[in-house]
Formats: C-alpha cells, sequence, structure tokens
C-alpha cells in the first residue's frame, strides 16, 4: 500500500484519511519488560547480598527460582489451552439457534460459579486427589467463564448486516462462522483469554498445598517459617509473571486482531 | 458507474456462462404463485398468497408502507426465509427444489446496511462470491478490478482498503460491485440507497440506472420511497397488508390511473410533479438556441427528467436552460415548454380518473 | 477424612461459622465503604484532565494485573499481617473499579447536555451536583458493585496473612486436607462466600433501581 494514494480525495467528500496502520510494537510497549527485568535483577542482587538461613537459602536458590517460575509458566499454559479448548467451542455451540436458549442459564450459572472462592473450590477437590492436574483442572474451570462470556458476545456483536449479507451471497452457515463471525469475534475472545490468563497466574499458588503450586512454593514457605525473604521473592516473582503474561497476551491481541477493524 | 470502462456484458460473458443465464440476455425471469409466509403463533400470514411475474431484465420495484411483507417477499426469492406454501421459479427452474447455498451464489444481495465485511478488505469482498464458486485466482482478480471500475471506484486506490475507510455512499457502491461480482442474473435489492445522504442517493440512483441499461439483470428492488420506486423501477408493485398486490403496473400507469383508494393514498400528492420525473427532455421539441452563450450556465444533459429541469430552473433562477448531447448543444428548453407538458399530463390524468369513476358506477 | 454429615457439622459449628461470617461482611463492608469515598473523591479530581484520566486509567489497569496474594505477601514485610495489610490492600483493590468507572462515568456525559446546562447558567458545582453525578451515577454504581465482589474475593486470600474472615476457615482446610471435618469446614466456608457474594450483588441491584434518576432507569 502507498501512502501517496490514501491522501486522494474523495469523491462523496467523507474524511477517509487512511489509519496508518498501527504498528504492533512502539517504545512504549517496552516500559512493562524493561520494569519488570529491572525489578527481578533487582531482587536477584538483593539476594545475593543478604546472608540467608539453611532454609531459606535452600528455597532461594536459582536453580529452584526457576524451577518454580517454569512450573508456573506451564500450569498457567495448560491452563489457557483447556479453557480455550471448552469455551470457545462451547460458546459457539451456544450461539447457534438451536442453542441459543442455552445462554442465559450458562451464563447465570457461571456468575455463581465465578462468585464462589477459588480457595474454598480447591480445599474441597483437594480433599479427594492432590497434585498438578487436580490443580490445573479446578483452576482451569473456574478461569472459564470470561473466555466462554466474550466468545459468546463476541459472535452475537457481530452485525446483524454482515451476517445477513454472508448468508445472502451463498455461505454455508458454517462458512458465515469460520469466515465471518469467528474473525470479527477475535478481540473480544483475546480479550477474554487475557482476563483468563491473569486470574491463572493469580491463582496457581494456592495449589501450593496440594503439591501444585509453583511460585506459590515460595510464599507459603516464608509465611510458615515466617521469613520475609522467601515471601517477598516469591510475592515479587508472581506479580512479574502477571505483568508480564498480561503484557504478551495484550500484543497478541492485538497481532490476531484482523486489520480492517483493528 | 459514472464511467464504466470495461463494460461488464462485453468482457465477462465467458465468465457467466457457468453460473446460469448468460450476461446477454441480462436477467431471467421470476414467477411467484400463490407464495405464502405463515410465522408459527400469529393468526395473519406476513405474506399472503402472491402471485407476481417479473419479466426478464425488468426492474420491479416492491413498495408499500412498513411491515406490508415487502421485504419477506423478497427474502423469499433466495430463500433466506422459506415459504410457507407456494412455488417460487426462476427462469423456469422450482427454486424450492435447489441448495439454497448454492442457490444464493448465483443471486446478487444488496441491503441497506450494506454488509461489507469489515476484517476484509474491498477487494476481498468483492471477490467473495467468486471464491465461494471456485474461480480460479488470477480470473478473480481481473473480475474485482473490472467490478471497482464498473462502480467508479478507481481499483489501485480502493482495493487494498478497508471498508471503514470509505464513505458510505463508497461503501455501497463497494455492495453492488460485490453482488455483481459473479455476474447473477438477478439481484435482490432491499432499501440498497436508504442509509445514504439525499445527494448521494440521488448519484447512486442515476449510476444505477445507467448500470442497469447495459447490464439488463432481473431486479427485485423493495423500498419504502415512492419517489424511488416511480424513478426505478420499470414497474412497480404496490403492497398492502400481507403483501397483497394492490396494483402491479408501468410508474405511468399507477401515477396516471391509481387502482383503488390504497393506492391513490401511496402515490399521494402531486403526482404530476412525480411524473415529470418520467419524462426525458428528449421528449420535448427543444428551440434552437437563439444565442450562442449561455454565460456560464452549464447546459443539461438531452437524458435529464423534466423533474430535474424544473429543478435546475428553480435553483438558478432561470427559465430557460441550454441542452446537450455528446456535449454539443442541441437547443434550449423554457419554463413554459415544462409548464405546457404539466398541463397535458394533468389534463391526461383526469380524463383517465373520470373514465375510471365511470366503470366504478362515479366516485362524485 | 471421615467428619460429621454436612447438616451436623454445620448446626455443631454454628457459632463458628457466623462469627466468621460476619468478620468477613464487616472487614468487606468497612474498606467498601472507604474505596467508595476515596474513589470517587479521586475521580473527581482527576476526571477534567484528559492526561491525569489517561493515566490514571493505565496506572489502574497495571493494579488489575498485580495479583492480590502477591501485593499481600509484598507489603507483610512493611505494614505487618492481619487488619495491617488487609485494609489498605484491600482498599486499594476495591478502589481500582470504582476510580475507573467514576472517570469513565463522567467523562461520558453527553457534551451537548453539559453544553446546554453551561447555557442555562449552571455554575460548575451545580453542574456537577444535579447533571453530571446523576447522570454518570450508574455506571460509577457498577463500579461500586465490582469492586465489593473483588473485596469479598479478596478477604479470603487475605487470610493467609491473616485477614479475618471466612477465608481462615478455608486456608486451614486447604492446608489440612484429609484432616477430620476439612472437607466439611471447604464446602461450608466456599457456600458461605458465595452467598456473602451473590446477596450483596442483588443488593446492588435494588440499590441502583431506588436511586438512578428515573429518566435513564432502562
Amino acid at each position: 500500500m502507498s501512502a501517496a494514494v490514501d491522501l486522494l480525495s474523495d469523491p462523496d467528500g467523507r474524511d477517509t484519511k487512511l489509519h496508518q496502520a498501527p504498528s504492533l510494537l512502539t517504545w512504549r510497549d517496552l516500559g512493562i519488560p524493561l520494569l519488570c527485568t529491572a525489578v527481578v535483577v533487582g531482587e536477584l542482587y538483593y539476594l545475593s547480598q543478604v546472608t540467608l538461613g539453611a532454609s531459606q537459602a535452600n528455597i532461594l536458590e536459582i536453580d529452584n527460582l526457576v524451577l518454580r517460575t517454569r512450573e508456573h509458566v506451564v500450569m498457567t499454559l495448560t491452563i489457557t489451552v483447556i479453557v480455550l479448548a471448552l469455551a470457545v467451542p462451547f460458546g459457539v455451540l451456544i450461539t447457534r439457534p438451536r442453542f441459543r436458549w442455552l445462554a442465559s442459564p450458562v451464563l447465570a450459572l457461571g456468575n455463581i460459579g465465578q462468585a464462589a472462592p477459588i480457595v474454598g473450590l480447591l480445599a474441597i477437590i483437594g480433599s479427594f486427589v492432590f497434585g498438578f492436574w487436580p490443580v490445573v483442572g479446578m483452576i482451569a474451570a473456574f478461569s472459564i467463564l470470561p473466555v466462554l462470556r466474550n466468545t459468546i458476545v463476541g459472535i452475537e456483536q457481530v452485525d446483524v448486516g454482515v451476517k445477513d449479507a454472508a448468508r445472502g451471497m451463498g455461505m454455508s452457515p458454517m462458512g458465515v462462522l469460520m469466515r465471518v463471525e469467528l474473525p470479527l469475534a477475535i478481540p473480544i475472545i483475546a480479550a477474554g483469554t487475557r482476563t483468563a490468563l491473569i486470574l491463572a497466574v493469580a491463582v496457581i499458588p494456592l495449589g501450593t498445598d496440594m503439591n501444585a503450586g509453583a511460585l506459590g512454593e515460595l510464599v507459603f514457605a516464608g509465611i510458615k517459617l515466617n521469613r520475609a525473604e522467601s515471601l517477598v521473592c516469591g510475592a515479587l516473582l508472581i506479580a512479574v509473571l502477571a505483568l508480564l503474561v498480561d503484557w504478551a497476551s495484550g500484543l497478541a491481541q492485538r497481532a490476531l486482531t484482523p486489520r480492517g477493524i483493528r | 458507474m459514472s464511467d464504466p470502462a470495461p463494460t461488464s456484458s462485453t468482457t465477462t460473458t465467458g465468465g457467466s456462462a457457468d453460473n446460469s443465464g448468460g450476461s446477454e440476455a441480462g436477467g431471467v425471469p421470476i414467477i411467484l404463485q400463490g407464495v405464502t409466509k405463515k410465522y408459527p403463533g400469529t393468526d395473519a400470514a406476513a405474506v399472503d398468497n402472491i402471485d407476481l411475474e417479473i419479466g426478464a431484465g425488468e426492474i420491479v420495484m416492491l413498495v408499500g408502507p412498513s411491515g406490508c411483507g415487502k421485504t419477506t417477499t423478497m427474502r423469499m426469492v433466495n430463500r433466506l426465509i422459506e415459504p410457507t406454501s407456494g412455488t417460487i421459479s426462476i427462469d423456469g427452474e422450482d427454486v424450492l427444489s435447489l441448495n439454497d447455498v448454492k442457490l444464493r451464489r448465483t443471486i446478487g444481495y444488496v441491503i441497506q446496511q450494506i454488509g461489507l465485511f469489515p476484517h476484509l478488505t474491498i477487494e476481498q469482498n468483492v471477490a467473495m462470491v467468486p471464491k465461494l464458486l471456485g474461480w480460479d485466482k488470477s480470473r478473480i482478480s481481473t473480475r474485482v478490478e473490472e467490478m471497482l471500475a464498473v462502480v467508479g471506484l478507481d481499483p489501485h486506490e480502493f482495493a487494498h482498503r478497508f471498508p471503514r475507510q470509505l464513505s458510505g455512499g463508497q461503501q455501497q457502491r463497494v455492495g453492488v460491485a460485490r453482488a455483481l461480482a459473479a455476474d447473477p442474473p438477478i439481484m435482490l435489492m432491499d432499501e440498497p440507497f436508504g442509509a445514504v445522504d439525499p445527494i448521494t442517493r440521488t448519484r447512486l440512483q442515476d449510476e444505477f440506472l445507467n448500470l442497469q441499461q447495459k447490464l439488463r439483470k432481473t431486479i427485485v428492488f423493495v423500498t419504502h420511497d415512492f419517489d424511488e420506486a416511480v424513478k426505478m423501477g420499470d414497474k412497480i408493485a404496490v403492497l398492502d397488508k400481507g403483501s397483497r398486490v394492490a396494483q402491479f403496473a408501468a410508474p405511468e400507469e399507477i401515477l396516471t390511473s391509481p387502482a383503488d383508494d390504497f393506492v391513490a393514498g401511496f402515490v399521494g400528492q402531486g403526482a404530476t410533479l412525480k411524473r415529470l420525473q418520467l419524462e426525458r427532455l428528449d421528449s420535448l421539441d427543444l428551440h434552437q438556441s437563439s444565442r450562442s452563450t449561455h454565460d456560464g450556465v452549464t447546459p443539461l444533459p438531452v437524458r435529464s427528467t423534466l423533474h430535474d429541469v424544473l429543478d435546475a430552473m428553480i435553483a438558478d433562477g432561470r427559465d430557460e436552460l441550454p441542452v446537450e448531447k455528446d456535449g454539443q448543444l442541441i437547443g434550449t428548453v423554457t419554463l413554459e415548454d415544462l409548464l405546457d407538458r404539466v398541463r397535458a399530463l394533468r389534463e391526461e390524468a383526469d380524463g383517465k380518473l373520470s373514465r375510471r369513476g365511470d366503470e366504478t358506477g362515479g366516485v362524485a | 477424612m471421615d467428619g460429621l454429615p454436612f447438616f451436623e457439622y454445620v448446626s455443631l459449628f454454628r457459632d463458628d461459622l457466623i462469627f466468621a461470617t460476619q468478620k468477613h461482611l464487616l472487614v468487606s463492608l468497612y474498606t467498601l465503604l472507604i474505596a467508595t469515598v476515596v474513589g470517587i473523591a479521586l475521580g473527581l479530581l482527576v476526571y477534567r484532565r484528559a492526561s491525569l484520566s489517561t493515566l490514571s486509567i493505565g496506572a489502574l489497569a497495571i493494579g488489575f494485573t498485580i495479583p492480590s496474594i502477591a501485593l499481600f505477601g509484598l507489603l507483610v514485610p512493611l505494614l505487618g499481617t492481619g487488619l495491617a495489610v488487609g485494609f489498605p490492600v484491600l482498599t486499594m483493590y476495591g478502589l481500582l473499579p470504582i476510580l475507573r468507572n467514576t472517570i469513565v462515568g463522567l467523562n461520558s456525559v453527553d457534551k451537548a447536555t453539559l453544553d446546554a446546562a453551561r447555557g442555562i447558567g449552571m455554575g460548575r458545582l451545580r453542574m456537577l451536583w444535579q447533571i453530571e453525578l446523576p447522570l454518570a451515577w450508574p455506571v460509577i454504581l457498577t463500579g461500586v458493585r465490582v469492586g465489593a465482589q473483588l473485596i469479598v474475593g479478596i478477604v479470603v486470600i487475605g487470610a493467609y496473612v491473616g485477614v479475618p474472615g471466612l477465608g481462615e476457615l478455608l486456608f486451614d482446610a486447604l492446608q489440612n486436607l484429609g484432616a477430620v471435618n476439612k472437607l466439611n469446614q471447604a464446602l461450608a466456608g466456599t457456600i458461605l462466600v458465595t452467598l456473602i457474594a451473590l446477596l450483596l450483588d442483588a443488593a446492588f441491584v435494588l440499590v441502583r433501581r431506588y436511586t438512578t434518576p428515573r429518566g435513564i432507569r432502562v
């Protein structure tokens, strides 16, 4: 696309100056990763300077920090994949004419589910099973609502005229869904996914007592031993991870949004 | 549309051979017989037993008050709404026996909301139906360029833009190009120019009529605006509640002899003035110009309607205007000519009305 | 993990459950009240300057992103445990949606309406009190409602650093998984938190109905 063409006058007299397609990455986008790097470097430097008791030294060893962080990332990604794999198809199904009546009861049920405390839900399921999958499963179930809701809203907000034109020109129902409804719903579905991701990062630490708490191990070790070092270090890494995940999913959201509606 | 450089009918005959009809004959006839649409849980049918024969290459206007079933009637032709009973045939083929999705690919569809796909470029929008029909890439891209040119949009400037970067008028041009892209013999148009400002609307209407002169598609055109119906239609079907055909005739006939009080009410006041829209300058005897120059007054094209002429005279405050044909001045028209014509039209109309009165036993 | 049947557990530990519920409600309502007052006040200070509004909303978005479990952890060394860290953190989270919606609500009041108000000679304060606040009220109230939901949930999380409420029961259950009656305890706590959240939400629906100016009620 040449920029010179964009400024040509418009016969219908409306300002149609081409919006310069927003570039995907600007200097402002670097603020969060820079801040996070600074915080992590600062914390590591601090830890290298203080003398820690034996128990703290073990927990705060760099290998353990990397391991716990990696666990946190893996759990977050697993949860996200499960949430997307369940919420998007189910959301699509609910917007089909035959199942549309399901939308209100499902969302109402979801809202009640969201009002429940995740600590309690984990304690309930933890009474029966332990470990990675139960924690991941429970948190996925807890984080499904924002994606499900946004899938439904995203598809329903597609302009009626656009859908009518698509049908009228001879697209099959599947064609309308894949070529029109889903692409136009992407920004909204992505926003819901972003919310679910942040939620997952935030509640994974609560899985510590079920042997799947990732960075939560540091936090709760700090509480149990009454030591600020690992409490602060765990909290800091969780906060940094949340900010980075939010940042990355924001970029992904921008990149996935079709240019015509960006 | 204003300058359809490569006309579609000459360059696309080959292309249209595979999607029924063929563009040389233009459109194909549509016949509705006893078509009824009844929604469950309602007493009155939305469309009640309508019969309508639409000739090949005609623009038939469905006009009527809101809720009369005109849009429902139109949408049954491409089966966006399934009729409860009755038959619809296109070019002799029973529409209800066809696959509805494939059927729609052979029928152009233009709606008031335009419905361009906001995430696709103008090029991708226009290419959609050819793509659905499985045309090859090079054929699609030539066709897209051609169609954009036909509707008066420079392909180089517009092909890669997105819909939101276009004005309403430009968007509807794209809407028309998209509907014409696969050269369908039939077009369904639901208030296509309803959402643009009056000046753009007039321009789009004129350009569309020019285009139609070359394409000769069969067009079902829904509007609630009687003036638009008079201007655009070869025939007008005035519809009452339940799509009852109150009158189905050429615009002149509806204006001069409305079939009943409902139609008369719909035609409304000023039928004579409306008729001026149907008369063109070339039907008058022009005066040979006494002056060689008309000091900067833009001459009127000989294809102008008398309505436009009157409008120009009032706007310019003149009672004589020059007329041109293919850029040559061919004479002048005066206000007196117009008034004579109006008087003649009125006498004609009165004659017909009183005759109708006699036939129905006198209206007194 | 065999404990009492659920209903026997509930009747036996009735007083504990009621006490925890009371603590939970009181902590939630107090912090919500402070958050509402501070949030609306900050919103009023900020909303007229576009740059400040944008900046605040950006900062608030970052605040939303920081998990409460992390913020509690970071502040415990500075503020101590229990309500000392609980009040400021809960107020902060409750504040986020209230401040955001106050800014957004006040800025979304129709410019023509404000122009008309100025045109008939209304002063700044009268305009704020009689036009802007009433019209922005439904949006602000929605912010308070979201803030309430956030606070009720975060009081639970705060229990790990000693914030009083039903979270104490839930963390105790979580940290003693398999011990006698812990499943009952988790169930009862979960149900009570959910009820508090839902009842509070229902209360807001009523408040909204009776405090929204009639002309803009939907």
